[in-house]
Parts: C-alpha cells; structure tokens; sequence
C-alpha cells in the first residue's frame, strides 16, 4: 500500500520531469498562455488521478491530449497566440514569423513548433503525437515550406 | 541578409523557453508540494499559480502584442479571402473598437489594463485580484480582492476604476418556476476618496415572470451537471462614451438550460447607472461595439449553448441601445451543407444542417478601420457524435478513425476511456462525455461581413487557408 508521502514525491518526480516537456507542447498546440494554464490544469488532473495515470505507459501522452481537449474547451477562441518576439533580445528572428506559426494549421504549428524551436526527435512528437514518423515529417515539411514561401526565405 | 529559416525557429524556441523558465521556473509544481492528499483545494492552488503567471504574461506579452499589431498591421496570407471593402481584416481581438462582449468569451481573456489617476501607478487584474504596480510593471502587489473571480475591469471617464466581479451565485434547487434576477457585482474605486465601494445594481425582472425551466436536449457548457442553479454574469467596457455592462444570466442543471436572457447596465461615472432590462431584438448578442455614431450589436438568432444546429449570424444597430434593428445579409455565398466535404489534411467534415445553417462559430472577430467594419465567423462543423450503438473499445477505435480522428486511436485508448470512468455498454452520460472529450470538429473556413455605413452588410466565404 503506498504511503502518503512516497505518492507524492513520486507525483513531484513525474511532474518536475514532464511539465516543460508538456508545457511546450501544449504551447505549440494552443498558444503560449493558453497552453500553460492548459499544462497547470493537466498536471492537476493528472495529481488527483495520481494513481492511475502514474501507472500509464504513456502518461505525457494521456495529459497532452487531456490538456489540448480542455484547453479548446475553456477558450471558444480558434486564434492562437504565441509569444511575441522582442527584436533587442532575438534580431535576427523576423518578427512577423509568429504571426506565421500561429496561423499554420494546428498539426503542422505543433509539429513545426516542436521540431525546430524546441528540437524535438522526431521520435518524440510522433510518440506524443501519437502518429506515425513519416506523418510527422510530412507536417514539417508542408509547415516548413509554407513558412520559407510566406518570408521569402532560403532553405 | 536574412538568417535561414530554422535558425530563425531555433532562436525564436530558445528565447520562448527562456523566456517561460525565467517566469516561472517551477512554480506550477507549487501548488502540488506539501499536499497531504487530493482534493478539490487543488482548484484553489491551481487559479493561484496561474492568475500569478497568467498577470505576467498579460503584461509582457499582451501589451507588446498589442503594441506590435499596432506597429505590423500587415495580416497573414490568407490567399483565397475576399474582402469586399478597405478595411482590415481582423486577425486578433485586440483589433476591436471599444467593445463589450458575452462573459463567456471575454475580450480580454481576464485582464485589463488601466491607469490610475493621479500617482501615475499602473493597476492589472487577473482572476481573483488587483493587481498594482507602481514602477513602471517591474514589480506588483495584490491592490483589491474579494475572494471571488473578477470578470473584467474598466476605467470610466472621471478616473474612477469599476471591477466587475463574478458573482455567480448558484443558488441550490431553485425548482422551475423559480424567478431568477441576480445582478453582477460592481465594485468601484472612487478617485477622490480613493476607496472601494460596493454598487448595487438595479434588478432586471425575470422575463414573463418566473423561470419555466424545463429539461431539453443536446445541451452543451456551461449547463451544470446536477442540482439546479441561477447563473449571472457581466462583462464590461467603455462603449461610445458610457460603461456599458453586458449581463447575461438563466437557469442551469443537469438537461437544464433554459432562461437565458441579457440586460445592459448604463453608466458615465460608475456610480450612476441606467439597467436596460431587456434589449427587445430576437436573438443573443455577442459582441456589442460604438462605431459610426451608433451601437453595433453581433451575435445569432439564439444562444450558442442552445443545441439543435448552428445559430444563425445576427447583427442589429442602435443609436440609443433600447431600439434596435436587424441589419440583414445574404448568406447564399456559404458552401451548403447537409453533405460531406473534403477539409484540410484530405479529412471530411460533415454539414448536419440546411445551406444557411452551418455550424458557426459564436465568438466573431471583428475589426473597425477607417472605411468599414469588418466581422469575421469562424466556420466549424461537427461531425454526428458517438452514440450507445458504439459497444466496445474497438468500436470506438474504427468510429474515431471513420470520423478521422486517426491520431487519437492508439494502444492507450482503452486505458484513456477507462480513466474516465467509462465502461461498455455506453449510456448516456458517458457518450455524453466521450463526445465532450474528443471534441470532433474541424474547421470549414470562415466568413466574412463587412459595411462602410453600418446599414448595409455584404458576407464572403473564405476557405480555410489549406
């Protein structure tokens, strides 16, 4: 029978390991706020269920949809809002490409969002994505080329 | 000479995560540490951590953004969207005229921004709380808060700061026949005496008397799931010249949504205030804007909430808010529906009802330029839900992939439904659920209705940007 105590430093392990991980991802989805108060609420429901979901195999992948299913549900809002760039800190990153991420298709931003700007293995979005590698790099590529047309950059 | 395109991705996710970790490091484990066990205080804790992240970021990403939109109002390419007049097309909330909206879609998304009178100190709020700060943003501090949800806060003419608060009262067991007439609960912060005072609101009178709530279908959020409850809200903001409050409440429970009707509270001052009972148009508003010299109201023929279809688009104007008339547009441009269609990404959606019916969205987008007004409806169509004849997780599985939902079936999906509690043979409650969590929808595009004199309204379909 578990302990109190040993729950929750297991709940404390899981979640300090995966809340980044689960943050970016539902930010990729849903937008920087919206997926970090997406992110708090998964990691809620994940603490009160602590006992099943910490015997997932796939528990980052459970909170992920979890998380992307309420966070819909709590803004009828489609838009999705990214953080802005600051042109002092990052000049060289136009500004204008947010705006572009956030208008790509859900799928492709995810995808895009978590391979290239949070350098993601392909592995792990298809396994968080559940879908397959070549599905995923199918996204990547139609984000990516919509991107490189939209700014008029090179490969 | 411009930088190659991931390294422009890998700079952008490098500052978003810096910028995130700096933030809060931590801190959405905060709540969780030292807890003896589960329970619902987790709710409390969870609001704390993020109304505190969540006012951060309402002040370093939100006015930037709104800054920058300002600075770069170039829109995304959206290559097929005709727009039959010069006038911006909305690509963000923050592109709106002086607006009201419904409580369930607030403009601002809880916070807003304010300058005090006379110190020069800057007050935000986040649900829960005032915030104040008075260097600049560097630093803030809880200024005011009563324990209950702030909805929204503006600042009126003569600098005094009026917070509406959410005061949902959900009161128990009402029963049908019960009259429901709360009011939002208005605090303001008087500029001269510079304390906070309570302002009563006048009482709308229950339309027809008393609530006849009955049990209907096909009910969707925020309908409570058991127990019966009165439910009022307000949102608020400075419209033309006044502060105008968009209340709107009705009678909630289980299979129970019914009632629902909207008042406007009136105000210059924050102190005097003028209640409108009922607004007299055949519909629900959404958004209600000044532009022109007169209101413009945006909404559909009935609540969204309502199911049975998609409400249909309305929009109405008004020189003084209490006589209002409907601004008709054609919609024959609409795609019809009732048949299957190829969405993005080669995934079909399906049209549940006649040409003029389509699934719109409830939350318009709308943008005011210098020639016109422009209100874009998001587009969506929902497929036909599960039902009881789905009877076992395979079921569900090749119903998901039919609905093409494909990503969503994967070894755990079983482990998934069970977690919720939901076992085979389904019933009600539980397809009810399933179809609340998997959430299948996928967007048709959108349409645009735009006007130069308010009066005559022209709409465009715009495909999704494939």
């Amino acid at each position: 029978m578990l302990t109190e105590r040993p729950v929750e430093t297991a709940f404390e392990e899981f979640a300090k390991g995966v809340e980044s991980k689960l943050r970016e991802a539902l930010s990729a989805t849903l937008g920087s706020e919206r997926g970090r108060e997406a992110t708090a609420e998964a990691l809620a429901y994940a603490w009160e269920h602590w006992e099943r979901v910490g015997s997932m195999d796939n528990p980052t992948g459970y909170l992920y949809v979890l998380g992307r299913n309420r966070g819909r549900k709590a803004s009828r809002s489609r838009f999705v809002t990214l953080l802005p760039v600051d042109p002092v800190r990052i000049p060289w990153v136009e500004p204008r490409l947010v705006g572009l991420l956030e208008a790509l298709p859900t799928r492709q931003r995810t995808v895009v969002v978590l391979l290239y700007c949070f350098e993601w293995t392909m592995s792990e979005v298809a396994e968080l994505l559940g879908l397959s590698k070549s599905t995923i790099q199918r996204h990547a590529e139609r984000g990516l080329s919509k991107l490189r047309r939209q700014m008029g950059v090179e490969e | 000479m411009k930088t190659d395109l991931k390294t422009q991705l890998s700079g952008y996710g490098q500052y978003h995560r810096e910028y995130q970790d700096a933030i809060e490091p931590e801190d959405v484990l905060v709540g969780f540490a030292g807890i003896s066990e589960p329970g619902p205080n987790y709710v409390v804790r969870r609001i704390v951590v993020a109304c505190a992240a969540a006012l951060v970021i309402a002040l370093f990403i939100g006015i930037p953004a709104l800054l920058f939109s300002t600075e770069n109002p170039e829109p995304a390419e959206t290559p097929t969207a005709t727009v039959p007049l010069d006038v911006p097309e909305s690509t963000s909330p923050e592109s709106t005229s002086p607006a009201v909206s419904v409580p369930e879609v607030p403009r601002y998304e809880g916070y807003a921004m304010v300058e005090e009178l006379d110190d020069g100190s800057v007050v935000g709020i986040q649900q829960g709380s005032i915030w104040r700060s008075e260097d600049s943003g560097e630093s803030w501090s809880i200024w005011y808060e009563q324990g209950i949800g702030i909805d929204v806060m503006v600042k009126a003419p003569d600098g005094a700061i009026i917070a509406v608060f959410n005061s949902n009262s959900t009161t128990e067991a009402l029963g049908v026949g019960s009259t429901v007439n709360d009011t939002p609960e208005i605090h303001r912060f008087d500029p001269e005496s510079r304390e906070w005072s309570i302002i009563e609101l006048e009482r709308p009178p229950y339309p027809g008397g008393n609530s006849t709530a009955q049990p209907i279908d096909n009910v969707e959020t925020p309908c409570a799931r058991s127990g019966l409850s009165s439910w009022v809200d307000g949102n608020a903001a400075m419209v033309g010249d006044q502060i105008v409050i968009l209340g709107d409440q009705r009678v909630m429970g289980k299979g129970i949504c019914e009632g629902d009707f909207q008042s406007l509270w009136t105000s210059q001052d924050g102190l005097n205030w003028s209640l409108i009972p009922e607004l007299g148009i055949d519909g629900y508003i959404t958004e209600l804007i000044w532009w022109n010299d007169q209101y413009v109201a945006i909404g559909a023929d009935r609540p969204h909430f309502i199911g049975g279809g998609g409400p249909l688009p309305r929009i109405w104007t008004s020189s003084d808010l209490e006589s209002w008339t409907e601004r008709p547009f054609d919609l024959s441009s609409i795609p019809s529906g009732g048949e299957i269609h190829t969405l993005p990404e080669g995934v079909t959606g399906w049209t549940p009802v006649p040409a003029d019916q389509a699934a719109y969205s409830s939350v318009p987008d709308v943008g005011v330029g210098a020639d016109g007004i422009s209100i874009t409806f998001n587009v969506q169509h929902y497929r036909p839900g599960l039902d009881e004849s789905i009877t076992s997780i395979e079921g569900l599985a090749q119903w998901l992939a039919d609905a093409g939902q494909a990503e969503q079936v994967d070894p755990s999906l079983g482990e998934l439904v069970s977690g919720f509690g939901i076992d085979f043979p389904l019933d009600a409650e539980e397809v009810r659920e399933l179809n609340s969590f998997f959430n299948i929808e996928e967007p048709f595009g959108a349409f645009t209705v735009t006007s130069a004199d308010g009066i005559g309204w022209t709409a465009s379909y715009m495909p999704p940007v494939p």
